[in-house]
């Protein structure tokens, strides 16, 4: 929304204007955007020099969705912040088999296809236990899903959580699932990672560009999700594995390495 | 030069591994318990038609063309028993362009694990039977009795040479990297440090990879070049093993880059020269004295960076899947069903262990070239469910054992197999320890 000053300053100052995506209204808001906004973010792409977009994922939107030429687009991607992972405060474990989700309610991060896959893992996994960590516009509604499911004893809702809370969460779990419908980037699986949980995430998000030791899916392929989540609780050794390895990996994917990239592209853009 | 000819002559011993290995169809968490179908029948037999197409069948017609022209090129195959068995299901004419080359007795077989195995690993003889599996499979295709035996992806150490040697067998191939020759040459014929003395070649991986995989890197790699390292090679180093897999021509390297035209400018300048000479590695061990014993403590292989175990073993989940692979023998072997014990080889094969390893950079590459998984971690969780599976399929059978007309259908069966093997290879069956 910052995208008009963007394009005034511009205009003032006549010097190049580097836009940075985080996120579109087709992340937020699936095939039915709000005219208004895809405008005013249209707007400001079109008229930047220079576009950092937090994907490829996030790129492939910006061409296909609001024909930005390819060649005006660098990807650079988040980091995440080292992190020590023995300062980690462990609450009392609430069974084997915890599954989590963390992240807002809303359409989307795709919570219900969590609820689904949970419902198909409950099969195999009848004492598995479904942490649903965060709040937003569709709380109501997958409480109610889950009700109507009769899974409530499986699922546990902590609403809005931060700091140490989201700590003691990642203690406990098993697998973080990330089922977004349209991730840009997405941290939290980063963090879980740091905290030496693995992660299931979804191909339609941009961490699964940049993390190899992560098992994907497709956000819609509840089965796939259900049957990843089974495999993970059921073969320790990929749990470890996909532990040990995407803890090296992240050592990589920092803001330093972000930072640096995007220095190099301003210093080409002047 | 007043040396007598045969001091000054150096031996050019080629070797070509064949595999193909029975993959996987994608199996759920959810399908434990179907007892379905574990294996990618129609994709394998693709795979087969596909390479035969671009490698088995144009390689073997040029070989055989350059091997009448020119007899004095020979060649070493190692074919696995589970490609030889998809040949005879898939694509016979590849299997009867082996056994053509096969005639010219300018061709040498190797003995291998009949299921391309790490069965070396295994405890008990399961080894063992694997490679008397395949000196009876060699036997029958190609009317042939291998001398010489080479270990899965060259694995080796001191003591599968023991063993390889009381199976009867007189040489083996293994790979000559710098931490066992610590400063020796590779080109020479080694031999194992026990009193039988089993012979032992090191490939040149250097000399090999140029070709393998650093054909197209070389602009492409041209005959000169190539026949010029080789002529630098100082002459008193008397044997070059060159050992590099068979699909290099056709399908890792394409038709389209030259590969084929390569090799036949190579065999054709080797044969036209006179002091590299080629060779089977049986006439080597016949006329080449070893030059030094070599000693190989820890296991050595031909894969990866390491060329240690860690492409099959490495990780956690590799390890894990492996051993519960093993854990299964005792169970699979007590109930009398060749079929069963068949599948469980098919899934000793060490790709399926390949593909899950989480290596990263070029070796990382090499391993998601060969594999059908997007990832590791999917290669692993398709492998436990059939593994799974299949341990509740043997359970079964021993809940509910097999009624009398099938267990009769069974022993015969077996009865008939047994009769297949050859005497001398019952004879070695009884010459080894247990």
């Amino acid at each position: 929304m910052t995208f008009p000053a963007g394009i005034a300053a511009q205009q003032v100052s006549n010097k190049p204007l580097v836009v940075h995506v985080h996120s579109t209204e087709f992340d937020r808001s699936g095939e039915y955007v709000d005219q208004k906004v895809y405008a005013i973010e249209r707007e400001g792409v079109e008229k930047a020099d220079h576009i950092l977009a937090v994907s490829k994922w996030t790129k492939d939107i910006l061409v296909y969705r609001y024909k930005v030429p390819a060649e005006k687009i660098s990807v650079s991607y988040n980091g995440i912040t080292p992190k020590d992972l023995t300062t980690t405060p462990a609450i009392p474990s609430i069974g084997s088999h915890v599954v989590t989700f963390l992240g807002r309610l809303t359409y989307q991060k795709g919570p219900f296809y969590f609820v689904e896959a949970a419902r198909k893992v409950l099969e195999k996994f009848p004492d598995a236990h479904f942490v649903v960590a965060g709040s937003g516009d569709l709380f109501p509604q997958v409480v109610e899903r889950v009700a109507q499911l009769k899974l409530s004893s499986r699922f546990h809702f902590t609403g809005f959580l931060k700091g140490e809370s989201i700590d003691k969460v990642w203690s406990v779990s098993s697998v973080y699932v990330m089922p977004s419908v349209s991730e840009p980037f997405g941290i939290t699986p980063l963090e879980a990672i740091q905290a030496g949980v693995p992660v299931i995430v979804s191909n339609q998000s941009g961490v699964a560009e940049v993390m190899p030791h992560a098992i994907k899916v497709d956000f819609w392929k509840t089965d796939d999700l259900a049957d990843a989540i089974c495999n993970v609780l059921a073969y320790e050794s990929l749990s470890t594995t996909l532990k040990k390895n995407s803890l090296k990996e992240i050592k990589n994917i920092t803001w330093d390495k972000a930072a640096k990239k995007i220095k190099t592209i301003y210093h080409e853009l002047i | 030069m007043n040396l007598s000819d045969t001091t000054t002559k150096q031996h050019l011993v080629l070797y070509f591994q064949v595999h193909q290995p029975r993959r996987l169809r994608p199996f759920r968490f959810f399908d434990i318990g179907t007892r379905g179908e574990y294996f990618d029948d129609r994709q394998n037999k693709a795979i087969a038609e596909r390479v035969a197409r671009q490698c088995y069948l144009p390689t073997n017609a040029l070989l055989l063309q350059l091997i009448r022209k020119y007899p004095q090129i020979k060649v070493v195959f190692s074919i696995s028993g589970v490609a030889i068995d998809q040949f005879k299901e898939y694509t016979p004419e590849v299997l009867d362009s082996f056994r053509a080359l096969a005639d010219t007795g300018s061709v040498e077989f190797l003995s291998e694990t009949d299921h391309h195995s790490l069965a070396c690993m295994m405890p008990g003889d399961e080894f063992e039977l694997q490679v008397l599996d395949h000196t009876a499979k060699l036997h029958e295709h190609f009317n042939v009795r291998p001398t010489v035996f080479r270990n899965t992806e060259l694995i080796y150490n001191d003591e599968i040479g023991r063993r390889v040697e009381a199976l009867g067998f007189n040489g083996i191939f293994s790979d000559g990297i710098d931490r066992i020759l610590q400063g020796r040459s590779p080109h020479h014929l080694y031999q194992h440090p026990d009193l039988g003395g089993l012979k032992i070649f090191l490939r040149n991986y250097n000399l090999s990879d140029d070709i393998a995989f650093r054909y197209a890197h070389h602009g492409p790699l041209t005959v000169e070049k190539y026949m010029s390292w080789l002529n630098g090679i100082p002459s008193h180093e008397n044997v070059i093993t060159l050992a590099m897999d068979y699909e290099t021509f056709g399908e890792h390297q394409k038709m389209n880059s030259g590969i084929l035209k390569f090799l036949e400018g190579l065999l054709t300048a080797v044969a036209r020269q006179k002091h590299i000479i080629m060779a089977t590695a049986s006439e080597v061990i016949r006329s080449v004295k070893p030059h030094d014993t070599l000693s190989v403590p820890h296991y050595i292989s031909w894969a990866d960076q390491e060329r240690d175990l860690s492409a099959w073993l490495g990780n956690d989940m590799q390890r894990d899947a492996f051993d519960c692979m093993v854990r299964m023998e005792r169970d699979i072997k007590s109930i009398d069903d060749p079929d069963l014990l068949e599948r469980w080889r098919w899934l000793q094969t060490s790709d399926h262990f390949y593909y899950m390893s989480t290596k990263k950079n070029d070796d990382g590459n090499v391993h998601a070239y060969f594999s059908p998984y997007p990832s590791p971690y999917e290669a692993f969780m398709n492998y436990m469910n059939v593994l799974n599976d299949f341990s509740y399929q043997v359970s079964e059978h021993e809940r509910h054992p097999q009624n009398k007309q099938k267990a009769g259908a069974i022993r015969s069966e077996a009865e008939r197999r047994d009769l297949q093997v050859p005497t001398w290879a019952m004879n070695l069956q009884n010459s080894y320890e247990h």
